[in-house]
């Protein structure tokens, strides 16, 4: 708690606004590293601009292009489609003139005529005759039979037959 | 100095800015309410429309093919031009306007008369007219052409569209049908399996820009349409081909008024191997009349309308169109009239009311209470066996026949034959039957007569195919049908269509006795289709020719007939059946009955070869079978003597020269086994030229003299027992000139069965 007993008079010049202190002027020298510094700032925010720039060109010119390759697209999928439909009536067409009723009337004006039966040789067929082809392993051949064939091929086997 | 607000003005403030701020909130709340839950749903339709454009993709439409897969009936793209008038610019330069141009350009591009075009580009009050629909691809790209090369003209514009295409023109046209110009089926199957083959259309809805350009690919919601599915049927377009061809040769031959139907049909399974009305129409133009006489009704229709933008033209038109598109294999029955005893015989040998070991006598007429029927042999066939009934067509007979069936017992197996309902065929507009009821068959007998051999009572011939298909086949009544599958556009079977037996008529003994009494008809010397004969093959049939009772007699008081034939082969397995109906024939001569007869016998012939039933030749056949005449030009005299006496062929020589400069016939000419080769030895002979002689209608014997005497080869065709035969047709006409000993081949029809009811 203050005095209140003192006399002493307020020092009002405590209470009045000093005068700000003149700052001394600092003359900054900056050294070459921090120079570096400030010029890699610029460059990184210009290149930084740059860049961003550049990626919003490229967006919007492959946007272009994306747009302009779909049309490209849609107007080929047209032709395919309606070469597709030309080669059916194409081919219908050609159905049309190779139709039976076509061949038979240009055969007609050519004086062509179709096949009859008596252009056909028929063989008569004598049911009588027939052979018999035996069936495999049905006849075996004998101990004799098997020993010769063993000599003929060995001998061939030597050249000599 | 100034003072801070005091309080109250800083309460005041607040005061108003709080009533702005729950003002201006409130308008905004309102309006946010407003637009999203008031209006939301037509703004939201509105920025739709505005930002999105959908289109349709139209599904494709499935293809029709035969059983072979040869393509009946398919679409592909085509394109409307249409012009807007509005855009059409109407200034005059170099002294052209705009649609001078277009008229100009477009009219030699679009075969239309340049006239016609500047009209319709300068048409009033319409954004769109169509200058030509259904544009092919070359003439769109001469018109796209044309757009490049006048990029000023905005008003012309092309839309794509589909267009059917039917390869084969008219063939099967009855059968297949047509589309109409909204790509919608209008007849035949197009109508039946419209569904099936149109498909669902899809759509494409796309974001737009403001410049109404569609934006890219990620703003793009495709739904795929479903295209149609395609129709394999069991139509063979080969034996559809001989069919058409043979009914259409008859139809101009013998001036059919009122239509010929040809069906052929596998008796076993029930599908329809051909099907065909004549005259028909071309599916490409179906509004086109193809009938000559139906054109020239249409042209006394305008003469008495007083021309043809009448409403009494148009309906005349509409009358013939109609008439031309209408199927009469399904639509309309007829009087079956001889064809049908072989149901009635089934029926009888089936219930055992009669047997082959029965007898009947035919006196020329038989009295059934006061009505007399007439055979068609004046002085009556006498005492017959049962198979001679059906061979002979006796009418008395037959009656006889159904009586010792009974009407209950007749009408029992009419009904179970399939003759009292549809047959169930996948085709529109399949007419039913008209039959007596069971009560008047039970109780009239002179109902029960006329219906015994096929007569009062109508059916279609459909039904009547499948009635004797179900004779033969082992007695199974099998449903008729077109369409064996159906597939998706990349082949896969969606649906397969298997034989249907709807139920046991007669027994498989009964089918195979009525299957070899039918063989007779055809094989007996005094067979009523013996003129149906084919060397090597065992065919069977029977003939009839009905009477129209219901109709009013022709203009020259004639009555109309029904000529009909029903053909199956081979008899030893049938496998085909083929019915020939012909409505109606100018009945010139004695022969004419006998028409539907040849007519059924080359079709059979034809289909036969090319399903591979190989002919089976007896020794007789054999016998007399023609050859083909040998080449000797070139050879020496007696070496050609010599290979001509081999093959007991007759030789005569002209000139005095060594080696056969010539010869006639030429090679490879059938020839019959006792020809006469002529061989000219000198070179400048003049050819010795004959005229033909008129053979038509004479006897074998008469024939043979006239042929010879001219000094020509003759060759004799045509059906069994040649005694009772005369000449119906021959080649080379009558007055033609020829060499000496060409060969005439001359056709023999059997000359008894003229007039076989």
């Amino acid at each position: 708690m203050a005095s209140r007993q003192s006399n002493l008079a307020y020092d009002l010049s405590l209470f009045e606004t000093k005068p700000k202190k003149a700052q001394p002027l600092l003359n900054v020298v900056k050294t070459p590293k921090y120079q570096r510094r400030d010029r890699m700032l610029a460059i990184r925010a210009v290149s930084t601009v740059a860049v961003v720039v550049s990626i919003i060109c490229v967006m919007l010119y492959s946007r272009a292009q994306l747009t302009e390759l779909t049309d490209r697209i849609g107007t080929y999928n047209t032709e395919y489609q309606n070469l597709v439909s030309e080669r059916t009536r194409l081919n219908a067409e050609i159905e049309g003139k190779v139709s039976l009723r076509s061949v038979e009337e240009s055969a007609k004006s050519m004086g062509l005529d179709k096949m009859q039966a008596y252009q056909v040789e028929y063989v008569v067929v004598d049911e009588d005759e027939e052979g018999v082809v035996p069936a495999a392993g049905e006849q075996q051949p004998s101990f004799a039979q098997k020993l010769g064939l063993y000599i003929q091929s060995f001998l061939e086997y030597i050249h000599l037959r | 100095m100034t003072q801070a607000p005091s309080n109250k003005m800083r309460f005041r403030m607040f005061a108003v800015m709080l009533a702005i701020t729950i003002g201006i909130g409130s308008v905004l709340v309102y309006q946010l309410f407003n637009i999203q839950f008031v209006k939301g749903e037509e703004y939201q339709r509105s920025a739709v429309e505005q930002q999105m454009r959908s289109l349709k993709i139209a599904p494709a439409r499935g293809e029709i093919q035969d059983t072979n897969g040869k393509i009946l009936a398919v679409s592909a793209t085509v394109w409307n031009v249409i012009v807007d008038p509005v855009v059409v610019d109407k200034e005059v330069k170099n002294g052209q306007t705009e649609a001078d141009i277009i008229a100009e350009n477009l009219a030699p591009i679009l075969e239309m008369d340049a006239a016609v075009i500047k009209e319709k580009c300068l048409t009033p009050n319409t954004r769109s007219v169509f200058l030509k629909k259904r544009i092919e691809k070359p003439q769109q790209e001469a018109i796209n052409q044309f757009l490049t090369d006048h990029p000023s003209i905005r008003s012309v514009y092309m839309l794509e569209d589909t267009k059917r295409y039917y390869p084969y023109g008219s063939l099967a046209s009855t059968v297949i049908g047509f589309v109409n110009d909204e790509n919608v089926g209008g007849a035949g199957l197009e109508s039946q399996y419209n569904k099936v083959l149109s498909g669902t259309p899809g759509m494409v809805v796309t974001a737009k820009t403001a410049r109404e350009n569609d934006m890219d690919t990620r703003y793009q919601q495709r739904y795929e349409p479903e295209n149609g599915h395609s129709l394999v049927l069991t139509l063979d377009e080969t034996i559809q081909h001989f069919l058409e061809k043979h009914i259409e040769n008859a139809v101009n031959e013998h001036n059919i008024k009122n239509r010929a139907v040809g069906i052929v049909m596998d008796v076993n399974t029930g599908a329809i191997l051909g099907m065909t009305t004549k005259p028909d129409f071309d599916p490409n133009n179906f509004k086109e009349i193809s009938d000559p006489a139906a054109k020239e009704r249409l042209v006394l229709a305008a003469v008495a309308s007083g021309g043809t933008n009448t409403d009494a033209y148009r309906e005349a038109l509409s009358n013939e169109q109609n008439l031309q598109w209408r199927n009469k294999a399904v639509s309309d029955p007829y009087e079956p009239g001889s064809v049908f005893k072989v149901i009635t015989a089934a029926t009888a040998l089936d219930t055992g009311s009669a047997s082959l070991n029965n007898y009947y006598d035919c006196f020329g007429s038989i009295t059934v209470k006061d009505r007399e029927i007439g055979c068609w042999k004046l002085y009556g066939h006498g005492n017959q066996s049962f198979a001679q009934t059906l061979q002979h067509s006796c009418n008395p007979a037959f009656v006889q026949i159904g009586f010792s069936i009974g009407g209950a017992t007749f009408y029992d197996y009419f009904d179970t034959f399939g003759f009292t309902q549809g047959t169930g065929i996948d085709l529109p507009g399949e007419a039913g039957s008209i039959y007596h009821p069971r009560e008047r068959l039970s109780t009239n007998l002179v109902t029960l007569a006329s219906c015994s051999f096929g007569q009062t009572f109508k059916v279609t011939p459909i039904q009547m195919i499948t009635g004797i298909s179900t004779a033969v086949n082992g007695g199974n009544l099998v449903t008729p049908y077109l369409v064996r599958q159906v597939v998706d556009e990349n082949g896969s079977v969606v649906e397969a269509h298997e034989p249907v037996i709807r139920r046991q008529v007669i027994s498989e003994q009964t089918s195979k006795t009525i299957a070899e009494l039918m063989e007779t008809v055809v094989s007996a010397p005094d067979g009523s289709g013996r003129n149906a004969y084919l060397a090597g093959y065992r065919v069977g049939g029977k003939t009839g020719t009905s009477q129209k009772l219901d109709q009013v007699l022709s203009e020259d008081g004639r009555e109309e007939h029904v000529l009909s034939f029903v053909g199956v082969a081979p008899m030893d397995d049938p496998q085909i059946a083929v019915l020939v109906v012909l409505d109606s024939p100018e009945l010139d001569d004695v022969l004419s009955s006998t028409i539907a007869v040849p007519v059924g016998k080359y079709i059979l012939e034809d289909i036969l070869s090319y399903i591979g039933v190989e002919p089976k030749y007896t020794a007789e056949e054999m016998k007399n079978l023609d050859l083909t005449t040998p080449n000797t030009i070139g050879l020496d005299l007696q070496k050609a003597k010599d290979t001509l006496a081999e093959m007991n062929l007759g030789v005569k020589v002209i000139g005095q020269g060594e080696t056969v400069l010539k010869q006639v016939p030429t090679p490879s000419t059938q020839i019959p086994r006792d020809a006469t080769i002529l061989l000219y030895t000198d070179e400048d002979i003049a050819p010795n030229l004959v005229e033909v002689p008129n053979v038509f209608g004479l006897g074998t014997s008469v024939v043979n003299q006239m042929i010879t005497n001219a000094g020509l080869n003759l060759s004799f065709t045509g059906g069994l027992g040649r005694e009772n035969s005369v000449a119906s047709r021959q080649t080379p006409e009558a007055g033609t000139m020829v060499e000496a000993g060409t060969v005439v081949t001359v056709e023999l029809t059997a000359l008894d069965t003229a007039g076989v009811y």
